[in-house]
């Protein structure tokens, strides 16, 4: 999945808690094709992408496992990239063969 | 231009993103994210029976992307991993494109006219021996059109849905406690509960949606006590304060635990109780509605269960069946029951969903927001289409019973059928239906033809060589699926009907709160295949052409006569008129007259249009505007309830406005652990897949994730038999085997002495062990446990 919507739900609405999951984002090298919006309380919007299904899918589970995050609900996705390759590779992708 | 695209597409989905965090509607929710070129429309999820709203987009004919739907009540734009994949489900490349007649041996590809032709000639051959079986996934109008088509054009009451299989016990529940199927509450309760127990119930993983909701509010500072009563540990346990851990079967003992001590504390609500209830206890002969018993008669009849009696019985320490009799006891907490799979696959299923429900009522625990006893369901219109439309063998539309002279009779009125036509024998439940098809002509297998719509029995039926295998019949029998893919049961059958789903056609679901939800067609099916509820018209049609007398009504009429503008038949059967003429508002107008009947009001088809779901009853307004009701039979909100009355219990099986406390003793499990078969088996779902996979198989993260089914074991049951993690084992019960990876302290955590597959792989066929005992009031299979053994593979079994 190319590009996804997520919102990453904090453990609580606290500045810290925000900080320091904020930080450990930062540190994470995996995590740098997610994008920030802005807080509410304890829900973070966000925009990951990568560059294939299967990375983006790790991303989505390595940022469920961050401590200080109670889950990540993912709210919007674009797979028209998928569905735009030959036919040959979209039906390999598909299939989960790639 | 491509970077212009993307960037696009990032805008989007931080906007979705924004929304759904700050749980505000925005400018775009209405009309979806901007992106160019791509067209938005709502419609629900395919998957579950949540009912969450998804934003489609279209682009070129194809959806190119999905969004949670920031408007819809039930998600609040929030997806789970299977709704953000849902439009992929519509890509795979083994889509059922053309129907296939087999020949030879072979299914090889024929046209739609010889199609329909072949399944007119098989009624025509034997109408009586003619069944259907359909599912919770047939929209309102497909399940509505096959129902009208068996019971009202061919006086046969052979139609069941799959829903038999997963939440009949909650009907019969239900109806033997209040009179009328469906839960009085709603999933606003879960933003005003106090305390939720999970009844044998996985919501972090079935349901995560509304689980999520629950979490959320944790995360906002609300304290919410959650208590899961289970057989094993799953990713919901993770979340709960208190886990309580029975031996299977035994949550019946659990909640008489419960009653137990709300008497023996004297904190039952004594107000509540005398004013809207009255008890029950099973007659002799049994019947769903057994016989009333004085308070003093419960009072005696739950005496024997004893925190110390259930800790034995159940394995639940004294101590927590006492806290639970505390928190039920208690008027300053409002507590939800949520159950779903684990009560109502039980041979005991109608007694546990009974005694759940009582537990509420004793305790007066019920009808405010957060203080409800509430069934969710797996599939996305089991309530609309299965329990509404009422596709069950012994039902007709809107709660009325085939067995009912006056009942039948309201329905040949709406149906404008000859008085007598539909007949007053209970058909086939889903288990009798298919011995009745697997069994010879000869040996009394009186169901000759079989049409499978919108769902897998080859891979769901319990028990599944003895009642499914197509060996097993004689070579007469006659299989007939329509579905969108290949699946174990397309590959048995004489004749595969390739479907339209989703957003290729116009569809309506009910969801688990009642919720009615419309949304229209967006890209065309593939190839030839066709809407079902097209499929079934055409035969009806085909037949009535060919003189078949019950697809006449009174007047002459063809059965499924829609009038054309200006006058005479619109001719819906011709596949490309279909395709113009909105069918589903037609039927859903005819259908809505039933949904009186029993106070299960609906709207007029164009305010569902404009809605994203509305629940029923839906009462018009004196300003013309229409209604929903969120809790029913509670004053407050229900329009059913007069003036006045803080409760009233309007379809009371005592006619007087009560609700019933059942008394259902424990009684041991058809099957148990012995010396050749120790373990128990459980089996179920997983948070991947929905149900056999057929669709989630075709998307790839989803399969990726979860590729194949397991075992998952206890650690020390696996040491005991020198199995390893992941090492490939035998599992055997009774009826059949098969070879499964061993996954020790895995998603699940079963404790020893029971072992648990998953049963969406069609690789790996689980239902070949899996017991057919069934509810004698529901007819609902026990999938969920029987007696199995585990051991490596090349060691004799009785070594």
């Amino acid at each position: 999945m190319p590009v996804l919507g997520l919102v990453v739900v904090l453990e609580d609405a606290r500045a810290e808690t925000r900080a320091d999951v904020a930080a450990r984002l930062a540190a994470r090298a995996e995590l740098s094709g997610l994008s920030l919006g802005e807080a509410a309380a304890h829900r973070w919007p966000a925009v990951l992408e990568g560059g294939s299904a299967r990375e983006i899918e790790s991303r989505v589970e390595l940022l469920r496992t961050l401590p200080g995050v109670a889950g990540v609900d993912v709210v919007y996705a674009d797979f028209e990239d998928l569905l735009a390759r030959p036919p040959a590779a979209v039906s390999s992708e598909l299939h989960g063969e790639g | 231009m491509e970077l212009d695209r993307r960037s696009f597409v990032k805008l989007a989905a931080m906007a979705a993103a924004t929304a759904a965090a700050n749980r505000a509607p925005t400018a775009s929710a209405a009309t979806g994210p901007a992106q160019p070129g791509v067209s938005w429309d709502k419609a629900p999820c395919r998957f579950c029976g949540t009912g969450c709203h998804v934003q489609v987009g279209v682009k070129g004919g194809r959806v190119v992307a999905v969004a949670g739907d920031p408007e819809a009540e039930v998600n609040r734009g929030l997806l789970c991993v299977k709704g953000y994949h849902v439009g992929l489900a519509l890509y795979g490349k083994d889509r059922l494109t053309r129907p296939l007649l087999k020949q030879g041996g072979r299914q090889v590809p024929i046209s739609w006219e010889r199609a329909i032709d072949v399944i007119a000639d098989r009624v025509e051959a034997d109408p009586k021996g003619f069944a259907i079986y359909g599912s919770g996934q047939w929209t309102i109008p497909e399940g509505y059109a096959a129902q009208k088509f068996m019971k009202g054009g061919l006086a046969n009451n052979h139609i069941d849905p799959n829903a038999r299989l997963c939440m009949a016990s909650a009907v019969t529940g239900f109806l033997a406690t209040y009179g009328v199927d469906e839960p009085a509450g709603c999933y606003d309760d879960l933003d005003h509960c106090d305390v939720l127990i999970n009844w044998g119930n996985n919501p972090a993983e079935m349901h995560p949606v509304l689980f999520s909701r629950v979490i959320d509010r944790r995360s906002r500072g609300d304290e919410v006590l959650i208590i899961d009563i289970s057989t094993r540990r799953t990713r919901s346990t993770a979340h709960a304060q208190h886990y309580l851990e029975f031996r299977p079967h035994t949550d019946l003992a659990i909640a008489n635990g419960i009653l137990h001590q709300l008497i023996a504390n004297d904190s039952w609500n004594r107000e509540f109780v005398e004013k809207h209830c009255a008890f029950k206890a099973d007659s002799d002969p049994p019947g769903l509605h057994g016989r009333s018993i004085s308070f003093d008669e419960f009072k005696q009849a739950v005496a024997e269960y004893t925190p110390e009696r259930v800790e034995q019985i159940s394995g639940v320490p004294a101590r927590d069946i006492r806290m639970l009799g505390d928190l039920f006891g208690r008027r300053d907490v409002r507590i939800t029951s949520l159950w779903c799979m684990g009560m109502n696959q039980h041979t005991r299923g109608t007694a546990i969903n009974t005694l759940v429900h009582g537990v509420h009522l004793l305790s007066g625990h019920f009808g405010r927001p957060g203080d409800a006893p509430t069934s969710l369901t797996g599939q996305p219109s089991a309530c609309g289409t299965a329990r509404e439309v009422g596709t069950l063998a012994h039902l007709l539309p809107g709660g009325r019973l085939v067995q009912n002279a006056e009942h039948r009779k309201q329905a040949e009125e709406i149906w404008n059928l000859p008085e007598g036509r539909i007949h007053d024998e209970m058909g086939y439940h889903t288990v009798k239906m298919f011995e009745q098809w697997s069994k010879p002509a000869a040996e009394g297998g009186d169901i000759s033809t079989l049409w499978v719509q919108v769902t897998n029995p080859g891979q769901t039926m319990p028990n599944r060589h003895k009642l499914f295998d197509p060996g097993v019949a004689d070579p007469d029998k006659f299989l007939i699926v329509s579905d969108v893919y290949p699946t174990p049961t397309t590959a048995g059958a004489d004749l595969v009907l390739p479907s339209a789903m989703w957003v290729e056609k116009n569809g309506i679901f009910g969801n688990s709160e009642r919720r009615t939800q419309q949304w229209f067609k967006m890209v065309r099916p593939p190839g030839e295949a066709r809407d079902d509820v097209w499929q079934t018209i055409a035969v009806a049609r085909r037949l009535h052409e060919r003189g078949y007398p019950g697809m006449k009504d009174k007047d002459g009429r063809f059965l499924f006569h829609i009038e054309r503008d200006g006058g005479g038949p619109e001719p819906i059967w011709d596949w490309r008129r279909f395709r113009e003429v909105n069918v589903d508002r037609a039927l859903f107008e005819e259908y809505r007259a039933f949904s009186r009947l029993k106070h299960k009001d609906l709207a007029p088809y164009d305010v569902y249009v404009a809605s994203r779901g509305l629940r029923w009853p839906v009462v018009e307004q004196p300003d013309g505007t229409w209604r929903e009701t969120r809790f029913r039979f509670s004053g407050f909100d229900d329009p059913y309830v007069a003036e006045g009355q803080e409760f009233d219990f309007y379809h009371s099986p005592t006619k007087d406005g009560r609700a019933q406390i059942w008394f259902r003793p424990y009684e041991a499990p058809p099957e148990s652990p012995d010396a050749d078969y120790p373990l128990w088996l459980c089996t179920g779902r997983v948070l991947e897949h929905w149900h056999t996979a057929s669709m989630t198989m075709r998307i790839p993260p989803l399969r990726r994730a979860m590729p194949n089914a397991y075992v998952e074991m206890h650690r020390d049951d696996a040491r005991a038999l020198s199995i390893s993690d992941g090492e490939v084992v035998r599992v055997e019960t009774r009826r059949g085997t098969i070879d499964l990876p061993v996954w020790i302290e895995g998603r699940g955590a079963p404790p020893r002495g029971t072992v648990f597959v998953p049963f969406f792989d069609e690789s790996r066929l689980i239902n070949d062990l899996t017991l057919d005992a069934h509810d004698p009031f529901s007819k609902q299979p026990d999938f969920k446990k029987c007696a199995a053994r585990v051991r490596r593979i090349g060691e004799d079994a009785n070594a």
